[in-house]
């Protein structure tokens, strides 16, 4: 496909503003962090079209090095995310027993 | 040119359902639309290992990783908007972003890059692992203590909260 | 055995790094032969791995290589600033074991986070960078977490974690713009095709301007600039007490040393120099105005934090290296001395308490109190203090640079927060009645780590010399030479 890249550059920030938005926007901290992911996802697109651009390897090295520190920081968040909410949940109970005496 | 123009409109109608529904399952979904459409983009951009992987990571693993915390926590519903503070800042955030935006693509959008002629097998598995374990050989190294460091973090921190 | 050219593999010159990341691991495999309650032991192999490591740094000492096609550099600048994150490393183990609960994952990443640090000074690859800002910051995420039980705590690392992945988000996008921009992702490359005319197409132009602009808003919110320092007040003090000295000084140590040797070593400093200085202005007049309303010593800290990354943005862009990496080690000193404070003298290690639970401190404790008031005082940069030489070299430089004006707003940001320390240090001093703070007995490590504050206050208050003749040697030796 014989493409300008321009168009890829200009989808990647689209893509980008549209998650920045919703990190801004949202207060559940899971769509925020998804928010996060499509920023990340948008940026590799752009990458992926320099790189296609330049006819050079560095760019989908680039984008394999953060799908794999995606990988890793989606387990790091997703670990933070339950255990905040187990700490918010036991915090609840035990307002709720203090209540109760 | 016709079908870059459909995978990009559906891919930010996508983005944009992703950011705007209530229900955080919904959003999920969205999102792995959204993954998908990106995957066949990248393999038009002759990223066609990437292109899996991100189909396999992303639209699999992370989001299946994401629906069942969804799940395990029910926090589908509104009831779960408690995250960080930021309220104050939304105006101020809006603004700056519509602004960077603005800025974004009128330096991009003045610029016309065609591709260059790609050398043989650009994007296929060996051309990427050649380059993985040569020439970016070191970064490649350090992603294994990132990987280390992320488990056994979140093992030791799920683990001690028992 | 011989390992092919095209591999460019030299492990020597990242041993260092090497070496404390692969004690980290070794401190897992030992946690299996403890007992839970045994594994605050797990400190002493940590600070060997952290001794090994500064062993292996000093053998590299006037070496200037590279290796890993450009991934990496070690040369007097890396090498100085691994030792300055050695120290702090070393510091917080010995405030950890103040934490409560300890398990063998909270050495390992500290130890871990520490290879991240280094290998940001150390990255001569967007990359490299790239992976080491990741590395620090997902250790930094868990050890954050990594308080069973404390609420606060977890929320704040959530915060920090967005934040830090949003953060990441406009650093990767910076990069992304400068690759497209040199098609290069060295510093090497980039610098090799800025000085050959790659950008005589206008679009390139353009998308290095962009790149810059958002790798700057990347690092600025790891360095706590001003507009981007919003996370850090509450993240700092929700954190365990010796996770945020260490974050306080560690991580914007290690974003420092990334950005310097990005901006000097690729780009023109006519590109750089306005939005820096913009910056530098914003960070030190906002940080000493909202400085003055804090009354948590954690927080107040914090917003301290915020001030000092100004101090370091005026050497930024006064070319000021040296009196920048003295000030960073003489705010190593003081910053995590009176976190050491903070901790030694909190119930729960996660409480920094409120501005009156300190009245009267001194009579109570004579030895900690006036160690306190004396790190405030440096922080409040009164003489003979390392904090007033560090402040004065900073500023000898931005008046030498002809850039009068950062010299006047420093001082007045100095003149402003000087109220914000010195009420701590009247609270230390007040008689109270009633016994606040003060456990007994105190906490062995923490109050090691106070002592060695003061002494390092002292040290670079009193004897500048001994401090600034290696540095000097560091910063005149970058592998990578700036571009004039």
């Amino acid at each position: 496909m014989n493409t300008n890249l321009t168009y890829y550059l200009v989808l990647g920030i689209c893509l980008f503003a549209v998650g920045t938005a919703g990190v801004l926007v949202r207060k559940n901290p899971l769509v925020m962090f998804m928010s996060v992911e499509l920023m990340w996802n948008a940026v590799n697109l752009i990458f992926l079209a320099f790189s296609r651009y330049l006819a050079d390897a560095a760019g989908q090295v680039f984008v394999f090095l953060v799908i794999t520190v995606a990988a890793a920081e989606v387990a790091t968040g997703l670990g933070i995310i339950v255990v905040v909410f187990r700490r918010r949940r036991s915090l609840d109970a035990d307002r709720l027993s203090a209540l109760k005496e | 040119m016709i079908l870059f123009g459909i995978l990009a409109l559906l891919a930010l109608v996508f983005a944009v359902f992703m950011v705007a529904t209530r229900n955080a399952v919904h959003s999920a979904l969205f999102l792995i639309g959204n993954f998908v459409i990106l995957a066949i983009l990248y393999i038009t951009l002759g990223a066609e290992f990437l292109g899996l992987a991100q189909i396999l990571v992303y639209a699999g693993a992370v989001m299946v990783l994401f629906l069942f915390v969804i799940a395990y926590l029910s926090a589908g519903t509104e009831a779960s908007e408690t995250g960080p503070a930021l309220a104050w800042q939304l105006p101020l955030g809006i603004a700056a972003g519509v602004l960077s935006l603005g800025l974004l693509l009128w330096g991009t959008l003045g610029a016309v890059l065609t591709p260059t002629a790609a050398p043989p097998h650009f994007g296929s598995l060996a051309f990427l692992g050649r380059a993985l374990f040569t020439t970016y050989l070191f970064p490649f190294e350090i992603t294994a203590f990132l990987l280390l460091a992320a488990l056994v973090g979140v093992v030791v921190l799920v683990r001690d909260e028992r | 055995m011989h390992i092919p050219a095209v591999y460019d593999v030299n492990l020597s010159i990242v041993s260092p790094e090497l070496a404390l990341g692969l004690v980290g691991v070794l401190v897992l495999i030992l946690d299996l032969f403890l007992r839970d309650e045994e594994a605050r032991w797990l400190v002493v192999p940590s600070i060997a791995g952290v001794v090994l490591s500064g062993v292996y740094a000093a053998g590299l000492w006037g070496q200037a290589a590279t290796a890993f096609h450009g991934a990496v550099v070690v040369d007097p600048f890396s090498l100085g600033f691994d030792f300055l994150f050695l120290t702090v490393i070393l510091l917080t183990l010995l405030l950890s074991l103040r934490l409560p609960k300890l398990s063998s994952g909270h050495f390992a990443l500290l130890l871990w986070a520490g290879t991240g640090m280094m290998l940001l000074a150390a990255a001569s690859s967007l990359m490299t960078l790239f992976l080491g800002v990741e590395l620090l910051s997902i250790s930094l995420y868990l050890l954050v977490a990594l308080a069973p039980g404390n609420a606060a705590a977890g929320e704040a690392a959530l915060k920090y974690f967005i934040l830090g992945a949003f953060a990441t988000g406009f650093l990767l996008l910076g990069i992304a713009f400068l690759y497209g921009s040199t098609g290069a992702v060295t510093l090497f490359g980039i610098q090799k095709a800025l000085s050959g005319g790659a950008l005589n197409l206008p679009h390139a132009f353009t998308f290095l301007k962009v790149g810059l602009a958002l790798f700057l808003v990347g690092l600025g919110f790891k360095l706590a600039l001003v507009p981007f320092q919003v996370w850090v007040p509450d993240v700092y003090q929700g954190a365990p007490t010796p996770i945020t000295a260490f974050m306080s000084v560690g991580t914007k140590a290690a974003a420092f040393a990334a950005l310097l040797r990005s901006l000097y070593g690729i780009i023109p400093p006519g590109g750089w120099i306005p939005a820096l200085t913009v910056l530098a202005v914003a960070t030190l007049l906002v940080g000493s105005l909202l400085i003055l309303r804090q009354t948590n010593l954690k927080r107040l800290l914090a917003y301290s934090g915020i001030v000092n990354a100004g101090y370091l943005l005026v050497a930024l862009v006064s070319f000021g290296l040296v009196p920048a990496a003295y000030y960073l080690a003489a705010y190593t000193f003081m910053n995590l001395g009176a976190f050491a404070g903070i901790a030694a003298l909190s119930k729960d290690a996660e409480e920094g308490a409120e501005l009156p639970a300190y009245r009267g401190l001194a009579y109570r404790r004579p030895w900690l109190g006036a160690s306190l008031a004396f790190l405030f005082l440096s922080l409040a940069s009164i003489p003979p203090t390392g904090g007033f030489t560090g402040k004065f070299l900073i500023l000898l430089s931005a008046v030498a640079s002809n850039h009068a004006y950062l010299a006047v707003i420093l001082v007045a940001a100095t003149a402003i927060s000087l109220f914000a320390y010195l009420r701590v240090v009247v609270a230390l001093f007040t008689p109270a009645e009633e016994a606040g703070l003060a456990p007994r007995p105190l906490p062995a490590g923490a109050v090691v780590v106070v002592g060695i504050g003061v002494l390092g206050v002292l040290a670079t208050g009193i004897l500048p010399h001994l401090f600034l003749i290696p540095i000097s040697s560091m910063t005149h030796l970058f592998t990578i030479s700036p571009v004039p």
